[in-house]
């Protein structure tokens, strides 16, 4: 669409550019872009250092201050074409009034006058989004309480939407949490001067004594092993899901799916929305929804990435129903060398939130005794559980 | 001189780092507004050179943090010198010098080591240096805190000293390469761009500059190919830095034309991991040489 914007006003002080610029600002916020007042300062500060005839160079002006994040890219650009192509040439019929009206009280415009402009494009905005923001809107208590226990088998599409930012939410708490480390320590194994000099001139600049400081412990790596079998095929995107968020926020973690053979997934997870994440991974996993061969998938991973593997250092979750279709020998055994070469091994399997699971179908039973813990993570609530326990 | 993006833009380019007007309208509104870059991309797609060009177009000193896990205050921003301290205090026992006076002495910028950070604030030249921080993404969280710290107000405070605050404030460049996300409140504060891989023209213009004694024809059918590879699915996409590589390692081979040998003997200039060298051997080496008989027409970009 042609770009326009008349001369006279396109100076740096007009008040109509102005308003237009804090405007779309607005739309991104509502759009749950983070722009910031500082943000929107500095666009405006911009505008003199460019020539507004150029929509190129007014464009990138916009992106650089607004845009934080690359996944937020696509949304700025839509947002922008739609935002400043209608300026004139097209007017969608819902907002014209409320636009005309803008443009043609800008002399002395009144209070009221910007308050019911601004209300206009908050129709519109309205309009256009459909009714899925007007249904969130009035929730005025913690969806995610009501969620919390709810079974993932058991939502509709809605529901879905919330427990994806939930799950998001957590692993990205759980990311942090790993990477806190402490530093000062009264036992520590490296000499800290700084401390051990300042202490001295007490003593009239003689060292009596030494400081040390604890070196800062290495931080832990996660391996997430994925089942995404056809008996998991509920449970798979969901945690799937957490696996993205941990891996997106956290650079220790590793992310390997299996059914009958194993893939390592973790660069189609950085870095991408989730969407095409799944699609990479529908495309590049073979035996998506295929049988299940848990032994064979931890050998392949021993064999083949076998360095991600520290004994002391990685904590290794294994998500899976337990429904083995190999050998049972081949699983006893490499569930054997595994827990030689981790931290920590935990089992998460959706089934057990059920009050009458009891573990007894083989896979699961040969896999009990070498784990160190074996939670269910069948709803939030457990997946909660799971971010506790490794803090 | 730097006063339009044209301006910026023709600098660049006599500095060698083939651009585009995205990227010449970033550096140019950084210094007209006065704010740090933050760019991310994928590795090798020329985040880095950005700063480097910078210093150079400013005639000024590049200063660079290279950022890895466990980097603290006293490898970013300033240490004491220990031994000299100690030399000092040793000195002052035999020359009877009061405590007071010894306190004040040994804890004076004399005795201080400046680390990157401290040395762009302090830094005393005529034009502010660029300060580069590498790979944010590798440090701590509570390394990015302090950081938001720093380039709020670019001063510094030495609890022996004083506030030390910036002469000149420093063109700051931020990379990340995304391993994990970077704080909210430090993004805002920056001029955000995310770098592509570059479009088939760049990165043939870049070829053409940055590699010496390659031929046309060979530039063109390298950069085909990279654009195709870049289209599928690897573990690790190939960068600029790869394709460079990659053009070197052919002249030096003699070779003037590609074919499948050619790739097959040099996959490893293009790939890091077994997998995608595998995986490009079995099942895409045919379409990716298909992607160089269909693009036969004739080039109409200078060389």
């Amino acid at each position: 669409m042609p770009w326009r914007i008349d001369e006279e006003r396109s100076t740096p002080d007009d008040s109509s550019l102005t308003r237009k610029i804090l405007l779309f600002s607005q739309s991104l916020r509502k759009k749950k872009v983070g722009v910031t007042i500082d943000n929107t300062v500095d666009v405006l500060r911009g505008i003199s250092f460019i020539d507004l005839q150029k929509k190129e160079d007014f464009y990138h002006l916009l992106k650089f201050n607004l845009v934080s994040h690359r996944e937020e890219i696509k949304l700025f650009d839509e947002l922008f074409e739609r935002f400043w192509s209608e300026q004139r040439e097209t007017k969608p019929p819902v907002q014209e009034g409320g636009e005309d009206k803008g443009f043609a009280d800008q002399e002395g415009e009144s209070p009221k006058g910007i308050s019911k402009e601004g209300f206009k494009v908050d129709d519109r905005e309205e309009t256009s989004e459909g009714g899925a923001t007007a249904e969130v809107f009035p929730l005025a208590y913690s969806p995610e309480e009501v969620l919390r226990g709810k079974a993932f088998g058991h939502l509709d599409t809605e529901e879905l939407k919330q427990v994806r930012e939930a799950v998001v939410a957590l692993s990205q708490k759980m990311a942090r949490r790993f990477s806190r480390r402490w530093k000062y320590g009264p036992k520590g194994d490296r000499l800290d001067l700084r401390r051990s000099i300042r202490r001295s001139m007490g003593y009239g600049g003689e060292i009596v004594e030494l400081r040390r400081k604890k070196s800062k412990p290495k931080p832990l790596e996660v391996v997430f092993l994925c089942d995404v079998s056809g008996s998991m095929d509920i449970y798979s995107e969901l945690t799937l899901l957490f696996a993205y968020g941990l891996q997106n926020n956290y650079p220790h973690c590793e992310t390997f799916v299996f059914s009958t053979r194993l893939t390592r997934v973790t660069p189609f997870l950085r870095g991408k929305s989730f969407e095409a994440a799944l699609s990479i991974l529908s495309q590049r996993v073979r035996d998506w929804s295929g049988g299940t061969n848990i032994g064979a998938a931890l050998r392949q991973l021993r064999e083949h990435h076998g360095a991600l593997l520290r004994p002391g250092r990685t904590l290794f979750l294994i998500f899976s129903d337990g429904w083995d279709r190999g050998e049972t020998g081949l699983l006893d055994g490499e569930m054997r060398k595994l827990k030689r070469r981790v931290n920590r091994l935990v089992w998460l399997n959706p089934l057990k939130g059920s009050p009458s699971y009891q573990p007894l179908c083989r896979g699961m039973a040969t896999a009990l005794p070498y784990l160190d813990d074996f939670l269910p993570c069948h709803n939030l609530e457990s997946l909660g559980q799971l971010a506790r326990l490794v803090s | 001189m730097l006063n339009s993006i044209e301006e910026v833009q023709a600098a660049m380019e006599r500095a060698k780092y083939i651009t585009d007007r995205p990227i010449a309208t970033l550096l140019y509104l950084a210094l007209k507004l006065e704010k740090p870059i933050l760019v991310e991309g994928e590795a090798g797609v020329g985040k880095t050179e950005i700063a480097k060009v910078l210093a150079e177009i400013l005639k000024t000193k590049l200063i660079r943090l290279q950022c890895y896990e466990g980097l603290d205050v006293s490898t970013s921003l300033y240490e004491w010198n220990y031994p000299k301290q100690i030399l000092w205090m040793k000195q002052a026992e035999i020359c009877g010098t009061s405590q007071k006076a010894l306190v004040k002495e040994i804890f004076s910028p004399e005795f201080l080591i400046q680390r990157p950070l401290l040395e762009a604030i302090q830094s005393d030249s005529p034009e502010a240096p660029v300060l580069l921080i590498d790979e944010i993404d590798r440090s701590d969280e509570e390394f990015e805190a302090f950081l938001l710290e720093v380039l709020s107000d670019f001063q510094i405070t030495v609890p022996e000293i004083g506030t030390l605050k910036a002469i000149r404030k420093p063109w700051v460049i931020i990379t990340s390469n995304r391993t994990r996300e970077i704080h909210d409140a430090l993004k805002r504060r920056c001029l955000y761009h995310w770098i592509d891989y570059p479009s088939f023209e760049k990165e043939y213009r870049i070829v053409m500059t940055k590699v010496p004694g390659i031929n046309r024809t060979l530039a063109d059918q390298i950069c085909s190919f990279m654009q195709a590879v870049r289209g599928k699915d690897f573990y690790k996409k190939p960068g600029i830095s790869e394709t460079l590589d990659w053009a070197n390692a052919l002249i030096e081979l003699h070779k003037d034309h590609l074919d499948r040998a050619a790739v097959e003997e040099t996959l490893g200039c293009i790939f890091k991991y077994v997998e995608d060298i595998k995986r490009m051997k079995e099942v895409e080496l045919d379409t990716c040489l298909g992607a160089l008989t269909k693009n036969d027409q004739p080039l109409t970009i200078p060389a």
